[in-house]
Formats: structure tokens, C-alpha cells, sequence
């Protein structure tokens, strides 16, 4: 019997990374800078890579895509990304690498659109894209809704349902802000998923109250666990507003961020900790990992998250008893 | 303490252009287990002061500026680096490291592998550069002296202390902050066109956490955009 999918996200520090095989497919959901993905790569014997799938085109979604473009050990067959009407610096490159990549695989194709209605089929597994619908796409970052609110490149996030053995299992969320996330309500009101990978590495939504959001999102979701994909003491994330509004919608949810936030501890453990999954992750470079890198699996129709997950919480009330995530809403 | 016991080198060639600084150095090294020979110049050519080392000793500590005592045209950066090149451990220990990290030092960076700030440069810190050296030139890199194939853009030129230098900004190691490096770094065949704006590949150790411990070897120019990618 063939084995189920599984998807690993990745502490990268602040920024997104996840992979899902399914069978021999390989899916990639953003490509944080730094060089934990392609460690990630290595360890687990890829060199090809089927698809990758890019949420927006900040430097912490989109920076690793370069490296592994320009990487001349990785073959990438396809990339999905919506498109970046600022066309920056970082699209100045990503095109450039492009064009690099393209010299030793030519087959390689980049897909402007990444909306809601697309999906991508494996043998047990099925992505769905959630958001931006095409319209919200068309009109592009700096362009106003149909509500009149104002569309951002994080407005734009893709949000993507990752389903294993037609169970849904995890939302990835991306960056996407109020707008987006009242854009997504709109065609989606029930996202539903056991596990969410939050926005914004737990940092603010664009202007409006990061505690509404928070509960807003989880009371769609209901999640069982909370992913805050961060970096220690980058942006000081995740916000103690956003955490609040998570408790108060799903208040027995397991919040696991992938680094020790500085909220939660002033200082990383003194000796190595021994409850992580043995895979790449950026913060064991300063044992700065909190959860760490995470597998997400599906077994006889449960949605399975390691490391044990009460292992971490064992790892937090000795190592952080205060932390955020322990605090009632 | 005996921090040598799993060390195999014995002899440590101490080269400073600064006879008092040369002495306290040689304590240090003394001091860590190992048997200190410091090197007299003056020493014309790099690779005579390399011929002198090997001769001499099994490991090197070095001075970064060199010329003021009368020492040496050439910098430690340069000697440790020829040194590191020939499978030979050696090690660059300096107070000028804010100073010369982003030009002299950066030149060299590739092939040395420790930049000890002197005030930090104890027995057991030169005993652990020593070490992480050694690993580096039997292959073993650690995560963040390995490089990776990156591209970045010039976001400035100028000189610095008289020499052309460019501002550089990698997105895969952060995109807010430039790195400086010297520009006769960039191969003299794309030189002329090392100009603001312009984009180049190279192997880049982007595990680095900081700006002065980036290296950058085996440039390119970056390709231009393909204008039917369906990016533009």
C-alpha cells in the first residue's frame, strides 16, 4: 500500500518553507532565504523538485528560490507565483536566476497565477489554492477591492489547503493580512484545518487589530495546532495581541512556534535540546528552536503533527514557563 | 590546562610586524600547549614568508598589517591565505578587524577560514581557530563557511582607504543590509561592467551571520531576464 504524503515545515527563521512528498512527487509552499532548504534537500536525497508553489515575493518567502534556481544540483520542473506588480530588486533577480535555471533545464516553466480555484493532484495528496480569487489577482498589489479596501502584496498571499487521503490537514496562510483574509472569508467562510500555519509569522496584519484577526482566523480554522514560523527576536514576533486572539477563539489549541520567541525566554537553553524532529532547522544553529521543524502527516484519517507534541510542552515549561503560548486568553 | 591533547601540531610560527605584540602572542600560544617561533622579518614576497613558516613550524598565527613595522608589503590576510592554500593551518589575529574586514580582509576571505579580533584572541580560542582550520582544509566546512551559489546587485561604488570598493546587496543572506568588498575581487574580465545595478552569480557562504565573515569566490555575470519568461 502506497505511504501517505507528508509535509515538513521548516524552521527557516523568520521567513516560510514547506515540503510535501507525495510518493516520488515533490511540492515546495515558499522558499525562505538562507540555505535550510537546501540542507533540507539534501538530507532527504532531492534533487528535483516538481513543483514550488511561492505565496508572494517577500525576501522570506520567495529569497530561497534563487538559491535553489541558481543551485546546479536541483532540477525545478515548475513554479507558481503570482505577480509582482512593484517588480523590484527581488524580481529583477528572480528572473535572472530564472533565466540561469533555464540554461541547464530548459523544460522549466514559471506560471504567472497562483488564485483560488487552482489546485494541484498527487496520489494521496491535494493542494488547493484558497486565495486571492482571480479578481482580487487581476486588480494587483496598490489596487483596491470591491469593498474599497486597499490590496497589498500581503493581501495577495496565496493560502493554500494542503489535504492528504482527502483529509484536510493544514492551511498555509502566508502573509495575508485583513484584506485578504476578509477577501478569503468571502468565497471561503470555513477554511477548516487542524493545523495552521498563521500569517505573518505571528507578527501584525497590516493596520487592523492584530486580536480580532487572530480570533477572527482561528474561529474559521478551528485549529488544533498553531504554527508561528518565526525567527528569535525578529520583529519581536509573535505578537502577544495575536496570541490573546488565538487563545480566545480556540483556547486548547497547541501553539508551537518554530524558535523561542524572546517574549517567551530571555535565553535559549544552555545544552541541546532533545525533543526536536531530526530534521534541518535553522535555530539549531544558537538552540534557538522551540518547536522547531514540524511533520505533518495523516494516519487512519488523524491528522498527525511531530515531534511529540507533548514533548514541546514539556521543553516549555521547563525552559519557558512564561511563554505566551502557556498564558490563558 | 592541556587543550593540545587532541591537536597533533606542536610548532606555531608567529608572525607580527610589532615585536612587543609578537611576545604577548607567543604567551598565548605557550600558554595553550603549543611551542611558540616567532618569525623575524623583513619578508619581500609572500611566498618567501610561507617557504619560512612551513620550514619552521606546523601552524601559524598572523598579524593582519603588516607594513608599518617593516615587516612585510603584503598583508596577514594575504600570507594566511597563501598558507590555508597549501594545506597549511593558520590563522589571521587582529585589532584592526572593524576597519579592514570589508577590503584588506575580505580579498582573502575565501581561504581564511578564523578572523580573531585580538581582544578576543585567548589560548583556547586560538586553539579552537586552529582546530576549525584544520577541519576546513581536510573539507570538513563548517555550515557557515559553506558557499552557495547566490546573486546579488550593485547598489553602490566608491573607494575606501584608496581602493575601489562596491556595496552589494544578496537577498538570500538579507536584503536590507550591503556588503562591502573590494572590486579587484570581481575578475578583471567583467570588471568594466561592475557597475551600479548590475547583477552577478557568485559562491557565496551565506550561513554567515555576519556581514565580515562573507566570503565570495567564482564570480559571474548574471544573465538578463529572459523577455518572454512572462515575468517582465
Amino acid at each position: 500500500m502506497m505511504a501517505s504524503a507528508e509535509a515538513i515545515v521548516f524552521d527557516v527563521g523568520h521567513g516560510n518553507c514547506a515540503i510535501i512528498r507525495d510518493d516520488a512527487l515533490v511540492t515546495l509552499i515558499d522558499a525562505a532565504r538562507g540555505n535550510t532548504v537546501v540542507r533540507a534537500l539534501q538530507r532527504l536525497g532531492i534533487t528535483a523538485i516538481d513543483r514550488i508553489l511561492i505565496s508572494h515575493a517577500d525576501n522570506d518567502h520567495v529569497g530561497g528560490l534563487l538559491t535553489l534556481l541558481l543551485d546546479r544540483r536541483i532540477h525545478i520542473r515548475d513554479i507558481y507565483v503570482n505577480s509582482d506588480a512593484e517588480k523590484g530588486r527581488a524580481w529583477r533577480m528572480l528572473r535572472s536566476a530564472l533565466a540561469d535555471a533555464r540554461r541547464r533545464d530548459p523544460q522549466l516553466q514559471i506560471h504567472v497565477g497562483l488564485t483560488m480555484d487552482m489546485s494541484f493532484q498527487g496520489a494521496t495528496s491535494r493542494i488547493e489554492v484558497l486565495a486571492p480569487s482571480p479578481e482580487v489577482a487581476m486588480g494587483g498589489v496598490g489596487s483596491t477591492d470591491l469593498h474599497g479596501r486597499r490590496i497589498t502584496a500581503n493581501s495577495m498571499s496565496a493560502v493554500l489547503l494542503l489535504s492528504i487521503d482527502n483529509v484536510s490537514a493544514a492551511l498555509f496562510c502566508a502573509d495575508i493580512d485583513d484584506a485578504g483574509l476578509r477577501n478569503l472569508f468571502e468565497e471561503v467562510p470555513q477554511p477548516r484545518a487542524p493545523v495552521v500555519v498563521f500569517p505573518h509569522h505571528g507578527g501584525l496584519p497590516g493596520r487592523a487589530d492584530p486580536e480580532a484577526f487572530a480570533r477572527d482566523l482561528c474561529n474559521a480554522v478551528q485549529p488544533r495546532i498553531v504554527i508561528f514560523s518565526l525567527g528569535r527576536g525578529v520583529h519581536d514576533n509573535p505578537h502577544p495581541a495575536i496570541i490573546r486572539g488565538v487563545r480566545q477563539a480556540v483556547p486548547g489549541a497547541h501553539i508551537a512556534c518554530t524558535q523561542l520567541s524572546t517574549h517567551c525566554s530571555a535565553s535559549v537553553p544552555a545544552v541541546a535540546v532533545s525533543h526536536l524532529l531530526d530534521a534541518p532547522a535553522k535555530g539549531l544553529l544558537r538552540n534557538a528552536c522551540c518547536a522547531g521543524t514540524l511533520s505533518i502527516r495523516v494516519e487512519k484519517g488523524v491528522v498527525l503533527v511531530g515531534p511529540d507534541l507533548r514533548s514541546h510542552a514539556t521543553f516549555v515549561t521547563r525552559n519557558a514557563p512564561t511563554a505566551l503560548c502557556r498564558a490563558t486568553a | 590546562m592541556t587543550v593540545t591533547q587532541d591537536f597533533a601540531l606542536r610548532d606555531v610560527a608567529i608572525i607580527d610586524d610589532d615585536a612587543n605584540q609578537a611576545l604577548v602572542t607567543s604567551e598565548i600560544v605557550s600558554h595553550a600547549g603549543f611551542n611558540p617561533i616567532v618569525l623575524e622579518g623583513p619578508f619581500k614576497k609572500v611566498d618567501k614568508l610561507v617557504t619560512a613558516v612551513r620550514t619552521r613550524a606546523q601552524a601559524a598565527v598572523c598579524d593582519h598589517r603588516l607594513r608599518y613595522g617593516g615587516f612585510a608589503d603584503f598583508t596577514g590576510a594575504e600570507a594566511t591565505a597563501k598558507l590555508v592554500s597549501v594545506g597549511f593551518p593558520a590563522i589571521l589575529v587582529t585589532q584592526f578587524a572593524e576597519q579592514d574586514y570589508d577590503v584588506s580582509i575580505r580579498r582573502w576571505r575565501d581561504k581564511v577560514p578564523i578572523v580573531l579580533p585580538r581582544a578576543e584572541a585567548d589560548a583556547q580560542r586560538i586553539t579552537q581557530a586552529l582546530v576549525q582550520c584544520q577541519a576546513e582544509i581536510q573539507g570538513k566546512h563548517a555550515p557557515d563557511r559553506q558557499p552557495h551559489r547566490v546573486i546579488f546587485e550593485i547598489v553602490d561604488r566608491s573607494a575606501e582607504a584608496g581602493e575601489d570598493v562596491l556595496d552589494v546587496i544578496i537577498p538570500e543572506w538579507d536584503s536590507d543590509t550591503a556588503v562591502r568588498l573590494p572590486s579587484r575581487l570581481i575578475p578583471s574580465r567583467f570588471r568594466r561592467k561592475a557597475k551600479i545595478g548590475a547583477l552577478f552569480i557568485a559562491d557565496v557562504n551565506i550561513e554567515a551571520q555576519q556581514s565580515s565573515d562573507l566570503f565570495f569566490e567564482n564570480f559571474e555575470l548574471a544573465p538578463p531576464p529572459d523577455p518572454n519568461d512572462g515575468l517582465g
